[in-house]
């Protein structure tokens, strides 16, 4: 579920992006996944490492590529072209992982690559179109900047495991 | 914060101690089980809560403290037999002097109830309780050093008596220099208090071959010029010397008697002290019995040494000492552990790729390293180890509130409570013991009517134990109340398809921990104790985030049973690591009976797909590792790790490979993803890879889920 | 001037304490009588201030024990306790006790009378 709707003014209702309620320029980190670009709020990102093996978790959903130890703590690794559902993710050498504080954890998101980080407006951003399509629950908001659109993600849908294999 | 406001805070967090100390004492005196150990030890709390409100100007708290103390203090003293003490005055007297340091915390007045105050009163024994002196100072203020300042004549100036002379006689005990007294200091705070002359009597003082150089033959005279009440000299004086050494009065009283050792035994101003009469005096022998041998005993009192004289001896003494360390440093510490832990399989992983003459010297430090690890870790955790007890004791006040709420009685009965585990683990402990006391009060015991009718006794008993099974603590709550209602449940359960229509019956067992479902309740009126089908489902989502694991016995109309098991610790555990495919797993080595290769002649296929292993003699159930966690491999398994669990006494899980045994350091999953069926927790092997830790006894839930474990009847035919 | 205080009530050791250094009094702490022998030992105080009703070993005990050793003869001994009775004072006094003060204290007549005990 998107916690957006297109008939709510933008970009007021942009949710968890408080800063650009307050109409202040903002940073993103862009990425790619499938060609298509994403991006997500710097200050969610607490760094950007290399791919490096994961152990499975049983019965979590398929975009739950498992789990990996970052210096010490376990953290849970999720695949954002499966989410998005678009297949499971080929992995490469530029392949990466963005660590992403959520809030009470952190979690790491594996994309094809990192591309940029880039200032926004407010005035840039555009309400997700309420489509019902494969992974369209992930998009808070897109961002057009020139010819190129940028799909802002929901942090915590991507991590939301919405059909988990099992419950107990 | 200032210096007063931090040393209020402190005091009330040793309120919190000193209420845990007490609560446990009174709770075995209730028992009929307290020692003389037990009685002292709630004197004392009560006597420090008293002493430190006393600091802080809490009047209401000082008063019914001491009042408090001095019924204690009648206990301790044998004025009161244990035995025939109140114990409901006692337990309530602890109750209520634990709202009144609430209601001191927080600036608010509690005041005790009149009937108990009179209970209490009566207790302390019939002279009534003088009231302690209320005494606020400004602590902390101005503390310069200190100037022998006549602050005592400076105050009593304004409206104390007029200027007069005053004699005070000091005759001292003869053994007065043995506690390190000098005279100096009573002339020096005397003095204070106006012009002061003093004259020395050296009448008594013995002839030369007699004198005892440590002895005081001397007799002092002041003449104080003073506007200082008698009050304030005898105060001054009161704190060095005791009532008969000195005399107050006007120039030339104080000497009556003295100058006629005729009339000394008749004179109530006489000193009593045998020694200090004339006539002792003139024959020390003459009075051998109140005064020893100079010299005997250091002349520090009668007792040959190491006799206690007071008639209590010292507790016994465990160690050389305590102090006080931020739980913070212990955690820190014991992480470090876990590091190092981890680099040392780390480093039993390289010794693999030494040249062999190098690898046995490196192997042999690593066995050391291990040992060491081992110890340094053993250690650590014995620091941080704390008694169930710290839990249990709060225990008695829940069950009293619980009684007048209910209108029930309960007999509460305490055992293990120097069970010692984790910190962590005693804190976790409280909310689910609180819970099943909540339920066992609520749901289990019945009415005292019910149980009269029933032939029972009209005071249920709960029974709270602690004790250690192997790696882990397990903890018992066990009624004698009207055990589960098995049909209510069932019937519940089918109403709302938690049961599918057509399963079979479930064992008695299996429809009993069907009060841990979430939403089933057996109470027929919802209490405002427990609440309706809240309660047990997250006792037990508690427990099992934790490792550990609740089961409930019930036998209809005689009680019930629930027992909770946890691990001593959540920080490391002994491991055996396995390979399924790919991946390898941690089986805790608590959970393993047995490893063997899996011989194919002792497999056999039950109808319906399922495998059951013969096991010299006895059946277990046999799952593949690799189904149960839906990792896809090929090849045979051709390890069988054999488990105890708590559903299933022997169950084999087929493995890949066993790949050793390990100390690993646990790490939550929960707080990194979410709880996962079938797993209890993560840890980072020697090669920084994470590897899931099993949790042994959801493993037969896990195939259930799947498909069902074969029933006791299938696997009877199957060995048949 | 070096002073051993012993109570074990953390609270009013505290506050003890606090007054004492405040007056620029040398402290060693100890939370009973046989944690306040060894501190003795290690630390020679020249004057001791001991609650009375403690654990393991109390005022007491512990003061007949200070009594009794070699070095222990001449060092003044305040006890600081909640009670006052003659005949636990008496008790004191005979276990070699050097004055006695009721708590709660006021900490200017302990000053005043730790300054005629510095002389």
């Amino acid at each position: 579920m998107s916690t957006l709707s297109t008939d709510t003014p933008v970009p007021a209702a942009v949710a968890g992006m408080s800063a650009f309620a307050a109409g202040k320029p903002q940073q993103i980190v862009t990425f790619k996944v499938e060609g298509r670009s994403f991006g997500v709020d710097v200050g969610a990102v607490r760094e950007i490492k290399g791919w490096q093996p994961t152990t499975p978790l049983p019965n979590a959903a398929a975009h739950v590529l498992g789990v990996i130890n970052l210096r010490g703590a376990i953290i849970a690794v999720y695949d954002l072209r499966q989410r998005l559902g678009l297949g499971p993710s080929p992995v490469s050498r530029s392949s990466v992982v963005i660590v992403l504080d959520l809030g009470e954890r952190y979690g790491g998101l594996l994309v094809d690559a990192v591309s940029d980080i880039v200032d926004i407006l407010p005035s840039d951003l555009r309400p997700a179109p309420d489509i019902a399509g494969d992974g369209d629950d992930v998009l808070q908001a897109l961002l057009v900047k020139g010819e190129e659109v940028v799909a802002l993600l929901d942090l915590h849908a991507i991590v939301r495991e919405s059909t988990p294999a099992f419950t107990a | 914060m200032d210096a007063l406001a931090e040393i209020r805070g402190i005091y009330f967090d040793e309120c919190d101690e000193f209420m845990g100390q007490l609560e446990g004492c009174l709770a075995a005196v209730a028992d009929g089980r307290a020692t003389s150990e037990d009685i002292n030890a709630a004197f004392r709390a009560v006597h420090s809560v008293k002493g430190g409100a006393g600091a802080f100007g809490l009047t209401e708290l000082v008063e019914f403290a001491h009042l408090f103390e001095a019924c204690l203090d009648a206990l301790r003293s044998g004025r009161v037999s244990v035995e025939e003490a109140p114990i409901d005055t006692l337990l309530q007297a602890g109750d209520v002097l634990s709202e009144v340091i609430t209601a001191a915390r927080d600036g608010g007045s509690r005041p005790p109830p009149p009937d108990l105050v009179h209970a209490l009163e009566a207790m302390a024994g019939g002279n009534p309780v003088k009231k302690p002196k209320p005494a606020e100072f400004d602590l902390l203020d101005d503390l310069g050093p200190a100037e022998p300042a006549p602050a005592a004549a400076a105050e009593s100036a304004d409206e104390g008596p007029a200027r007069h002379k005053l004699e005070v006689r000091i005759t001292p005990d003869r053994d007065v220099f043995r506690r390190a007294f000098d005279p100096r200091m009573v002339f020096d705070a005397l003095a204070s208090f106006g012009s002061m002359e003093v004259v020395c009597e050296t009448t008594k003082v013995p002839a030369f071959d007699e004198l005892d150089p440590l002895d005081c033959h001397l007799v002092w005279v002041l003449t104080i010029d003073t506007d200082a009440s008698d009050q304030a000299i005898v105060e001054t004086l009161d704190s060095f010397l005791a009532d008969h050494e000195f005399r107050i009065g006007r120039p030339g009283e104080t000497s009556m008697g003295d100058a006629a050792p005729a009339v000394a035994e008749a004179a109530p101003l006489i000193p009593l002290d045998a020694h200090a009469e004339g006539e002792a005096t003139a024959s020390p022998a003459a009075a051998p019995a109140a005064l020893p041998p100079a010299g005997a005993g250091g002349g520090s009192g009668a007792a040959p040494p190491g006799a206690p004289a007071s008639g209590q001896p010292p507790a016994r003494r465990t160690g050389g000492g305590t102090i006080r360390v931020d739980l913070d440093r212990i955690d820190r510490l014991m992480n470090l552990v876990g590091e190092i832990v981890i680099t040392q399989s780390m480093l039993t992983e390289r010794a693999g790729v030494l040249p062999k003459r190098e690898a046995a010297a490196f192997v042999d430090a690593l066995f050391s390293l291990a040992r060491q690890t081992r110890e340094l870790q053993d250690n650590v955790m014995a620091v941080r180890a704390q008694p169930v007890k710290v839990v249990f004791q709060r225990l008695p006040r829940l069950v009293r509130e619980l009684e007048r709420t209910l209108g029930k009685k309960a007999h509460l009965v305490l055992a293990g409570e120097d069970t010692e585990v984790d910190k962590t683990i005693v804190e976790e402990l409280a909310d689910p013991l609180i819970h099943m006391i909540r339920n066992a009060m609520d749901h289990g015991l019945e009415t005292p009517e019910e149980r009269l009718e029933a032939g029972k006794h009209a005071d249920g008993t709960i029974r709270v134990s602690a004790e250690h099974r192997g790696s882990r603590i397990l903890i018992c709550v066990q009624d004698d109340g009207r055990g589960i209602n098995r049909e209510r449940l069932m019937q519940k359960a089918r109403s709302r398809g938690l049961i599918p229509a057509d399963a079979p019956d479930p064992t008695p067992e299996e429809a009993d921990n069907l009060i841990f479902h979430p939403g089933l309740s057996t109470a027929a009126a919802v209490t405002d104790v427990s609440g309706r089908g809240v309660g047990m489902d997250v006792v037990r989502r508690n427990v099992e985030a934790l490792g550990g694991r609740i089961t409930v016995e019930s036998s209809p109309g005689r009680g019930c049973k629930f027992t909770l098991g946890l691990p001593l610790t959540l920080a490391v555990l002994d491991g055996m690591i396995v390979r399924a495919g790919t991946e390898r797993f941690v089986f805790p080595l608590s959970n393993i009976v047995e490893t063997m290769q899996l011989d194919a002649k002792t497999v056999e296929q039950l109808p319906g797909g399922r495998h059951i292993l013969q096991l010299r003699g006895e059946i277990a159930p046999l799952l593949k590792l690799r189904e149960l966690l839906g990792i896809r491999a090929i090849g045979n398994e051709p390890n069988v790790v054999i488990v105890e669990t708590e559903s299933v006494p022997r169950l084999a899980i087929a493995v890949d490979e066993i790949v050793g045994q390990q100390q690993v350091v646990v790490k939550n999953l929960e707080s990194s993803f979410r709880r996962v069926e079938g797993v209890s927790a993560a840890t980072i092997l020697g090669d920084g890879l994470v590897a899931l830790i099993l949790d042994v006894d959801a493993l037969p839930g896990l195939s259930q889920s799947q498909r069902r474990l074969p029933s006791a009847t299938e696997l009877n035919s199957g060995a048949a | 001037m070096r002073i051993l205080a012993i109570d074990d009530t953390r609270t009013l050791r505290e506050l003890l304490c606090r007054t004492l250094r405040a007056a620029q009094y040398d402290v060693v702490e100890a939370e009973n009588g046989e944690e306040g022998l060894n501190r003795f030992s290690e630390h020679r105080p020249d004057v001791v201030i001991t609650d009375l009703n403690m654990p393991v070993l109390d005022g007491i005990e512990f003061t007949r024990a200070v009594r009794q050793r070699s070095d222990g003869g001449e060092v003044p001994i305040i006890i600081l306790t909640t009670e006052s009775g003659a005949e636990i004072k008496a008790e004191g006094r005979k276990a070699g006790a050097t004055a006695w003060m009721v708590k709660p204290f006021d900490p200017q007549r302990l000053l005043d009378m730790l300054s005629r005990l510095r002389k």
